[in-house]
């Protein structure tokens, strides 16, 4: 035997021992590979959000009719989208499909053989105390599954493992009251849990509560807490090396995060933007961080080879930028992490001092791509802000930066060099200042798109992209004229806002307020567009049939050719699809599942404190037209499921 | 000539039916109207069609669809509800909605069942 074969060998052996100290997450990342099923929130670990399942092509979408659908029978918004699992993940002995509910987060396992309910698991948590905090509805983006167990992360922070197999609790952990938040002080969870490797990654919403937001990682085997890393605050908060962790190609330095956070009235409005060449430090620093918010819930993908997981998190806290001079980093931050240990391993600051409440929270897709000719590695992300990013997923150099709606306003473009946004002065709502309303910008605080995750079709090299195609007027308001101070627990937010159509501002004559969109990363260029009258709200789906699936506001389900945009199909859901379309195929048949329901009904007026708030007419409109729907079909968030007759 | 034109009008006509109310917001209407007055039952049937001929009149479906949509929606909290609460053009939708209503329920009223007892003996 020659050296070279030996080494061959030992080559053979090592992979051997890497594959048997199996991480918990390989069986998920097989089932990844495999289209029948739908195991990751965002279909593989890239969140690519595409299907190599074909049955349903650009020739016969048109004839796709409803399978069956499924009634959670919970009101509200009902975000995400089903899990798919074969017996063999699960224990039980045949394939399932786990679905979940707005709040209080009900948990259902079905099984697709005979369309019964194996198990259901409905939470018990304190809706008096919850509820009224969530800031923006009862939404839950759904379950992870990893190692036999469903994931759960409750409204309320608990973290729940449930037995994929007959629903028992497994294990449960605090991710939030353990640290001094939860419901009491503001904070809920809405995201989807994410299993990478051995952990179990969750996040953190309250950051119109002054919540200072975090993502965390807990082991899956047993819930404990493998790590914690906080949007802002010192180094050590926060898992950055301050040697190691790159940002713009350099070293982060030293307190990198607490620097960036000024006493009030440090900045003097008129050095502040002049397109950004204006003044940046602090002369003094504040505490404001405390309250920093940067929540995060979006979607999460990995990349194994790097050893990293990415995300970005929200809005610094409360909306009136004048109180809180700097740049608030990390606040609106692309983060890369080693998922191991926590580590930042580089950060890019989408939009520093947030002015306008442009969340970075939206999801991260990974591709290996051509990028100006080169081959590169790469992270997609559609901010709110109305940028898409292309950028460098292991050194985080920005690649491109590009609207993705022309009726963004707030920038001129992206200063490739420093990264920053090149903000007009008419838009700044800082510079215009408190009590002051600064018109007509573009996008509106919900965003050129929001957490609804995009698609990647390999097919194609395009991205689909569900967008919003609104302004706003925006006016932060002072303590002076009734902004109210942080308290824990309390609203946090001191701004008024209004939206409305950007053809108002664009002078188009037009007033649809979305738009359905196929995105070029590389070049930064809208291929196709298809205007919807309101927000493209839904998750998006591309499958190796050519096919992109999407849902509107006014329910319905449609179906477009990937290359042209041409519209296949629609369909008229039993309402409004915020929901995530997934697809999978049972016994040879394809099926694509997406749940319709946003809430809004009648009955709501009653079940959510704090929406006394609505226009009295509507209420009262909705409960003489809508009354009996209620009672009847309705009442509910649905899981719609079509298929091929 | 004669025959083209009534060809024309008659395609027309078809395309502007098919774009009209489709059969499941149809039956939807007129179902829920049926519920809202006191059950399913053929004099009902009678009141509630008639309603919904009324309002077909007055609005095209999909101003009738996006009026419905602000009436439901407006109280949806977070920035999704914003959007409907904000919408001035959508306001009006609803209430021309709420106008044909109003006419639907003003030339349509409630049909009363005379039932004949039989002789008592």
């Amino acid at each position: 035997m020659s050296k070279l074969s030996v080494g061959k060998w030992m080559i053979a052996a090592l992979a051997l021992v890497v594959s048997l100290s199996a991480f918990a997450n390989d069986g998920v990342k097989k089932l990844t590979q495999d289209p029948n099923y739908w195991a990751y929130p965002g279909g593989n670990y890239w969140n690519w959000r595409y299907s190599e399942l074909n049955q349903i092509n650009n020739q016969n979408a048109g004839k796709l009719v409803t399978a069956w659908t499924f009634s959670t029978g919970r009101l509200q918004g009902h975000e995400g989208g089903p899990l798919v699992l074969p017996g063999s993940a699960t224990g039980l002995g045949s394939d399932h499909l786990y679905i979940h509910s707005s709040f209080p987060n009900d948990v259902f396992a079905i099984n697709l053989d005979d369309l019964t309910i194996t198990w259901a698991y409905e939470p018990q948590q304190n809706e008096a105390e919850t509820v009224p905090v969530m800031c923006c509805d009862i939404v839950n983006r759904g379950l992870a599954y990893g190692d036999g167990k469903i994931l759960l992360q409750q409204a309320d922070t608990l973290l729940v493992a449930l037995n994929a197999k007959d629903g028992k609790v497994a294990w449960k952990a605090e991710n939030g009251r353990d640290i001094g938040y939860g419901p009491k002080a503001g904070n809920t969870t809405t995201n989807a849990p994410h299993v990478i490797k051995d952990k179990v990654f969750t996040g953190c919403s309250g950051a119109e509560f002054g919540v200072r937001c975090w993502i965390a990682a807990f082991n899956l085997k047993d819930g404990k807490l493998a790590w914690r890393a906080f949007s802002m605050g010192p180094d050590s908060d926060i898992l950055m090396d301050p040697n190691k962790t790159m940002s713009m190609g350099k070293p982060v330095g030293k307190d990198s995060s607490l620097k960036t956070w000024c006493a009030e009235g440090d900045w003097d409005k008129n050095e502040l933007r002049a397109n950004d060449a204006g003044k940046r430090a602090c002369s003094k620093l504040g505490d404001q961080w405390k309250q920093g918010g940067g929540s995060t819930w979006g979607w999460w993908p990995a990349d194994f080879e790097q050893n990293l997981m990415y995300y970005g998190n929200g809005n610094p806290g409360t909306w009136n930028p004048v109180v809180r001079p700097g740049d608030n980093k990390w606040s609106m931050t692309m983060f890369a992490r080693d998922i191991d240990t926590g580590m930042a391993k580089w950060v890019y600051q989408m939009t520093p001092h947030d002015e306008w409440d442009y969340d970075g929270v939206n999801e991260m897709i990974l591709a290996d791509m051509k990028v100006k000719g080169a081959d590169r590695k790469v992270v997609v992300h559609f901010d709110r802000n109305g940028f898409a990013y292309t950028v460098d997923r292991v050194t985080g150099e920005v690649l491109v930066a590009e609207k993705y709606d022309p009726a963004v306003n707030w920038a001129t473009h992206v200063d490739m060099k420093t990264g920053y946004p090149q903000v007009v002065n008419a838009m700044s709502t800082d510079f215009n200042g408190e009590d002051v309303v600064s018109k007509d910008v573009c996008p509106a605080a919900l965003g050129t798109k929001d957490e609804q995750p995009a698609a990647y079709s390999p097919r194609t090299g395009l991205f689909y992209v569900p967008t919003n195609h609104v302004c706003m007027t925006y006016e932060p308001v002072s303590y002076a004229a009734g902004g109210n101070k942080y308290v824990a627990g309390q609203a946090f937010v001191n701004a008024n806002l209004t939206m409305y159509p950007a053809g108002a501002v664009m002078k188009d004559g037009t007033d649809n307020m979305g738009a359905m969109i196929a995105w070029n990363a590389d070049t930064g260029k809208i291929v196709w567009s298809i205007p919807e009258q309101w927000s493209v709200w839904s998750g998006v789906l591309a499958t190796a049939g050519d096919v992109v699936f999407y849902g509107t506001l006014d329910s319905y389900a449609k179906a477009v050719d990937a290359k042209s945009g041409k519209q296949l199909w629609k369909f008229k859901s039993p309402s409004g699809i915020i929901g995530n379309f997934n697809t999978w195929s049972h016994k040879g048949k394809q099926y694509v599942g997406v749940l319709s329901g946003i809430g809004g009904w009648a009955g709501a007026v009653v079940a959510i404190p704090g929406l006394a708030a609505a226009p009295d007419e509507a209420a009262l409109g909705a409960v003489g037209g809508y009354r009996k729907l209620l009672s009847v079909s309705r009442n509910s968030g649905v899981l719609m499921v079509f298929s091929l007759p | 000539m004669r025959a083209l034109s009534i060809g024309c009008l008659l395609l027309f006509a078809i395309g502007a039916w098919a774009e009209d109310y489709p059969t499941q917001d149809t039956v939807e209407m007129v179902v829920l109207c049926m519920s809202d007055i006191g059950g399913q039952s053929e004099e009902n049937l009678y009141t509630c069609a008639c309603r919904h001929d009324v309002i077909k009149a007055k609005m095209t479906f999909r101003d009738y669809e996006n009026a419905s949509l602000v009436e439901r929606y407006q109280s949806m909290p977070g920035k999704k509800g914003q959007l409907f609460r904000d919408f001035k053009d959508g306001e009006k939708l609803f209430e021309r909605l709420k106008a044909a209503r109003k006419e639907a329920t003003a030339q349509c009223p409630e049909v009363k069942r005379i039932v004949r007892e039989p002789p008592k003996k």
